[in-house]
């Protein structure tokens, strides 16, 4: 449970901050493609969280569906 | 105290809000009104303090402006001042043998992740803001410590890149020492050309891919991007599971690197093989002994230190610290497991001494050549002139000239030319010393020098000379 919600905030940061623009401060002149590759990174991860909040939310889906027929079994 | 004796350490430029004086034996940071915020910020963290008693970042203190001297008062720009203890031998990346290098990127990144933790990131990435104490890595420079911003890039990467990271995968994947390419590069290895390097295979590495074959690629398609494009990927975001995840990930990959090539060398071999015999080897520790014992050097440099017997031994007869220089990148390897292990006051260094570290970068006054971080207070030159006198053809006369300049009290050992080793140097040369032997070298370094002790190895053509300025 608690990684779930760790993929949500994990999706909801991503989100944001894809969205909102973040500014960088420092002397240090970044070369473009380690920020393309961080950009991708982020994407990658901000996806990850996304299927994976997704796909537990599925898998819960499906689990308290087999709860609910296990309980009616049991019934 | 005037205040035009406090101007900046001249390698002390790219931040210009929190640049380092130099006064007398004092070490002085002046953060400016931009910087203080940042600085208190951090500060209040704990994170300073908790690094600091970790033994990883170098403990600083704040100076009250009317308790410190005058030289603090006398600045006219609103600042806060802070003092740093003075580290007894400054030594760049350049210098450090593979071990030493990838020590210090181990511990940039686990600053990195503790820093992070109390919500605190660093500026860059610069392997210069390292340094050691005995073989320990120590990180120098707290102004870097800023407040991290949650989703935001990691604007040292390419920077820790170029310093850290492509220097060691350079040895470790084609066995080429980075030493005398970084010393030339200073900013350190280039992706880009390590890409061209690297064997294609070594991308099969997803790590390799990633930060090398394709940073080098992205950084080619974005290079001659519009300045609106280039602007808009600063505004990307890396989340903060995904920046934790790559330093983690670059730190468990690095500390797995190895070196190629360094288990094979002849200096490597030098104490399992015993290329001198025993009682030769007793007889200079002996030596090594009564000079030490007697002169108690609180620096000494060991020239030619092999596997830092020598520098061992000096230690445990009194000397407080150790510096010792090689060019054979497993005696340096060998020499680095003996400080570490052993916790030993030794820092074992890459050093070409007929061509050492120039004084360098910006003005040329940013990095500082070999003879400007000394004098030492003693040095040993064991097995070591016929490497400069014969191997590099430097008249005997000048070697002596430059030891002298090195330290005011050292011990030389003088190899003649009929020893074996110098045979096997001139086996497929000529032979152009005609006006080498003991008798010139003695003759040298009595005008030179007070010979305190001169004491022939029993059974070889080698002689040990204490000398004093």
């Amino acid at each position: 449970m608690s990684k779930l919600s760790d993929f949500h905030r994990l999706a909801a940061v991503a989100v944001l901050l894809i969205a909102l623009p973040v500014e960088c401060l420092a002397y240090v002149d970044p070369a473009a493609g380690s920020l393309l590759l961080q950009g991708i990174i982020g994407g990658i991860a901000a996806c990850v969280g996304l299927g994976g909040a997704y796909w537990r939310k599925i898998l819960r889906y499906f689990s308290r569906n087999e709860s609910e027929t296990q309980s009616r079994i049991h019934d | 105290m005037s205040r035009e004796a406090l101007t900046p350490h001249p390698s002390s430029f790219r931040d210009p809000n929190a640049r380092i004086h130099v006064s007398g034996d004092r070490i002085l940071r002046q953060l400016t009104a931009d910087a203080i915020g940042n600085f208190r910020h951090v500060r209040a963290t704990g994170v300073l303090d908790h690094l600091s008693n970790k033994g990883w970042v170098v403990p600083s203190t704040e100076l009250e402006p009317e308790g410190c001297g005058a030289e603090i008062g006398s600045a006219r720009e609103p600042a806060l001042w802070l003092e740093h203890p003075r580290l007894p031998f400054i030594s760049y990346p350049y210098e450090w043998p593979f071990r030493a290098l990838q020590r210090a990127a181990v511990l940039q990144l686990e600053i990195y992740l503790e820093a992070l933790k109390k919500g605190v990131t660093l500026a860059d990435a610069s392997a210069y803001n390292i340094q050691f104490d005995g073989a320990r890595p120590i990180f120098i420079d707290i102004a870097s410590f800023r407040p991290y911003k949650d989703g935001e890039l990691w604007a040292a990467h390419s920077q820790f890149c170029e310093q850290f990271l492509n220097p060691l995968l350079l040895q470790a994947y084609t066995a080429v020492p980075y030493n005398p390419w970084y010393r030339g590069a200073l900013e350190g290895i280039p992706t880009n050309h390590l890409a061209s390097l690297l064997p294609y295979s070594s991308g099969f590495d997803w790590r390799v891919f990633t930060n090398v074959f394709m940073q080098a690629r992205l950084q080619r398609s974005a290079t001659g991007g519009e300045t609106r494009r280039l602007r808009q990927l600063r505004q990307r975001s890396l989340p903060r599971r995904a920046f934790e995840a790559l330093l983690r990930q670059l730190h468990g990959w690095i500390l797995k690197l190895k070196p190629a090539g360094v288990e094979t060398t002849t200096w490597r071999q030098y104490e399992a093989t015993r290329l001198y015999d025993k009682p030769q080897q007793e007889a200079r520790l002996r030596f090594v002994h009564r000079f030490v014992a007697s002169v108690r050097p609180a620096m000494l440099w060991d020239l030619g230190c092999n596997a830092g017997e020598f520098s061992a031994a000096a230690l445990e007869s009194g000397a407080q610290r150790v510096i010792g220089f090689d060019s054979d990148h497993g005696a340096l390897a060998a020499a680095y497991e003996r400080a570490e292990f052993s916790s030993l006051s030794f820092l074992p260094l890459f050093l070409d001494a007929a061509n050492p570290s120039p004084s360098q970068g910006w003005a040329e006054r940013e990095r500082q050549g070999l003879t400007s971080r000394g004098p030492a207070d003693a040095l040993l030159a064991l097995a070591f002139e016929h490497h400069l006198t014969i191997g590099r053809n430097i008249p005997l006369p000048e070697f002596l000239d430059w030891l002298l300049r090195l330290a005011p009290t050292g011990v030389v050992e003088f190899v003649a030319k009929q020893d074996p080793q110098i045979q096997t140097m001139l086996a497929i040369r000529e032979d152009i010393f005609s006006t080498y032997s003991l008798d010139v070298f003695m003759h040298a370094l009595g005008q030179r020098a007070t010979i305190v002790e001169h004491t022939p190895l029993a059974d070889s053509n080698r002689h040990l000379f204490w000398y004093r300025r």
